[in-house]
């Protein structure tokens, strides 16, 4: 048992507690992200898997507390770093923690740095912030990450503008930037979507790399599942707003019980098979406005029965740390 | 960067001898002559004749424009008004438009750009609205009507004279007297040349600002944990100022343009009333000349927007 359940006797670095975040629109309430508990344990990747529109972003900003309000809302729930309920920090102590203590980084190293600023300015700019270094220190450090991230001649890259980089360097410098005061936790937002194949799993590598030198956590919120198997520990799979099925990487790609982790995974093409149709989810991701009652994924399951569409079924306990929200998870792939 | 300077600077060239060339056919084959219009209908053909022989409008137009050219560059241009050389009748009063529009653009920048951020900051709350109520009104009203309103006011209420560029009596006023009296008068002309660029300049920065507010390096400069004020006044406020720069160039004719009025208005010795007054004498090379200057001035308004894009925006300067 202990085995299989690894983390259970240490305390989680960050535990999310039915976290809600909710939009207002004219058209209406969006629930974005509805009832989403989990925890990342020091040293571990977590990633965050599901369709573009299912709130694995709007729960990555949520944590920071970087939803616009309005038209933004953080609605409940508990957000506790190390016990301290972020939720519950005045704005001051909130920016104390961003950059600091969490960082972020986002999908498009093109327009996530700032273009007026050198790269260099921008990564000082957070070492004065958060480390009060004075100018010159600031300067070696930030020298001293872009070494870190593997920029070549760090002395010369540093009074570059974003544009005079490659996309690969941009998300380098990105990271650079978000773990020069060595964070606790790194939410990377889709970190390589932008990016080309070959440098995307450079920088996954790096990634992964530094992760385990800092010792650091990361939250990977990403739709690729070929990025998730290369470097999660664990995962947790999101659908209209909720986690349908969360547990470690191995559970999830062997063992997965609920339909639509199956569906994700069978919707990547396989280069042994030639097929004429790929094998997507039949359906479309429901509209926010008008979810479908019960199961959320009730519409699109080939295992939905009666039952599926009158109750939203609770996250039930596979084994250990493997959960799946799907009543029918035993017969489930 | 020097040759952009130079391949620049030929095509400004390029367009100013445009510019000259087609104010010069529209100014001189509108009605009217400058002699008809300096004499009497009686006044017998012959004298006509010799008249029109002086100012060389006997010429074929085309040589009537080089013959401006070269007198305008030998310094040979005289007025047909007064037969004053025409660059020491703009010499003299260069300097008071100048010195008029210098403030009022300082007035128009100054105010407009916080104005402009505040109500970004503020969007949609009782201020914004109060803000996008007067840019429409500042747009709106005619700057005549506003001026006289303006003046009617001020002499009623204070009792002293606004119009011109200083009281007609200052003997025995010192030195700070003087000085203050200038200023009161500049004071009415450059505040209204300015409400039109304030309300525009105002609206462009706000919407300029709200526009840079969503990109993704906000997020960015927020997500590492920078205070609001620094993520408004260092991150977004030097992007959203790129297109504002490019703004200065069209100003500086948009206050050429509306001097003529002013300056009518307000009793003010400047070039704009000059060139009013040398319209309706259809004083060609009067005309002509200020004609060229405010051309150039645009010209190197354009240019010096151009510069400064390149220096606040790197893209821009490496290209």
């Amino acid at each position: 048992m202990s085995q299989l359940r690894p983390h259970s006797q240490k305390t989680p670095l960050l535990e999310i507690r039915s976290l809600t975040t909710q939009f207002l629109t004219e058209d209406g309430v969006v629930r974005a992200v509805e009832d989403v508990s989990f925890e990342i344990f020091q040293g571990e990747i977590l990633s965050l898997v599901g369709e573009s529109g299912c709130g694995k972003s709007v729960t990555g900003l949520s944590l920071l507390r970087l939803i616009p309000i309005p038209p933004g809302q953080i609605v409940r729930g508990e957000i506790l770093l190390e016990g301290r309920d972020l939720l519950r920090l005045t704005e001051k102590e909130m920016e104390r923690v961003r950059g600091n203590e969490i960082s972020m980084i986002f999908q498009e190293p093109m327009t996530s740095l700032n273009p007026v600023f050198t790269i260099g300015s921008q990564i000082m700019e957070t070492l004065q912030l958060h480390q009060h270094l004075d100018k010159k220190e600031a300067r070696r450090k930030a020298i001293e990450m872009l070494h870190r991230v593997r920029i070549p001649s760090p002395e010369n890259r540093i009074d570059s503008y974003p544009h005079q980089l490659s996309g690969g360097m941009r998300q380098r410098a990105m990271i650079a930037m978000a773990l020069s005061c060595q964070p606790k936790l790194l939410i990377a937002d889709e970190p390589t979507t932008a990016l080309d194949v070959t440098i995307q799993a450079q920088v996954l590598r790096l990634l992964k790399e530094i992760q385990q030198e800092m010792g650091m956590a990361v939250l990977l919120i990403t739709h690729d599942l070929g990025v998730v198997s290369e470097i999660a520990d664990r995962v947790a799979v999101m659908y209209a707003g909720r986690i349908v099925e969360t547990g470690p990487l191995e559970a999830l790609f062997g063992n997965m019980r609920h339909p639509y982790t199956r569906g994700l995974l069978e919707s990547i093409p396989q280069l042994e098979e030639k097929k004429e149709r790929l094998n997507a989810i039949p359906g479309h991701v429901p509209n926010p406005l008008a979810l479908p009652s019960g199961c959320k994924f009730h519409p699109r399951c080939y295992l939905a029965i009666e039952e599926c569409s009158q109750e939203e079924p609770p996250l039930f306990q596979v084994n250990g740390n493997h959960f799946s929200r799907c009543i029918r998870w035993r017969e489930c792939c | 960067m020097v040759q952009y300077l130079i391949r620049r600077l030929l095509y400004t060239f390029v367009t100013l001898v445009g510019i000259s060339i087609i104010s010069w056919v529209i100014i001189t084959q509108a009605p009217g002559s400058p002699i008809a219009i300096t004499l009497d209908p009686k006044v017998s053909p012959k004298i006509v004749e010799q008249m029109e022989k002086n100012y060389d409008l006997d010429k074929p137009i085309y040589q009537q424009y080089f013959l401006w050219l070269k007198r305008l560059f030998t310094g040979k241009l005289y007025s047909f008004k007064d037969g004053r050389p025409v660059l020491e009748k703009i010499g003299e009063r260069i300097g008071n438009t100048l010195l008029l529009n210098v403030v009022s653009i300082l007035i128009i920048f100054s105010l407009a750009i916080p104005l402009g951020i505040f109500s970004a900051r503020k969007q949609y709350t009782f201020f914004d609205n109060l803000g996008t109520f007067g840019a429409y009104l500042g747009i709106s009203i005619p700057g005549f009507w506003l001026a006289y309103l303006l003046i009617l006011g001020t002499v009623k209420l204070f009792g002293y004279p606004v119009l011109g560029m200083r009281s007609f009596v200052t003997e025995g006023f010192s030195s700070l007297e003087i000085v203050m009296d200038r200023l009161w008068h500049l004071m009415l002309p450059s505040i209204i040349l300015a409400i039109g660029g304030i309300a525009a300049l105002s609206r462009y920065t706000r919407s300029s600002m709200l526009e840079v507010i969503r990109q993704d390096y906000i997020r960015t400069a927020k997500a590492k944990g920078l205070p609001e004020e620094e993520v408004y006044y260092r991150h977004a406020l030097r992007n959203a100022l790129l297109p504002i720069v490019t703004l200065f160039g069209f100003l500086i004719p948009g206050l050429i343009g509306g001097s003529i009025i002013m300056e009518t208005v307000f009793a003010w010795p400047g070039i704009g009333r000059l060139a009013y007054q040398a319209v309706l004498a259809r004083d060609y090379p009067v005309v002509m000349t200020i004609n060229t200057i405010s051309a150039v001035l645009v010209l190197i308004g354009n240019f010096i927007a151009d510069l400064l894009y390149a220096v606040v925006d790197p893209r821009i300067r490496y290209q």
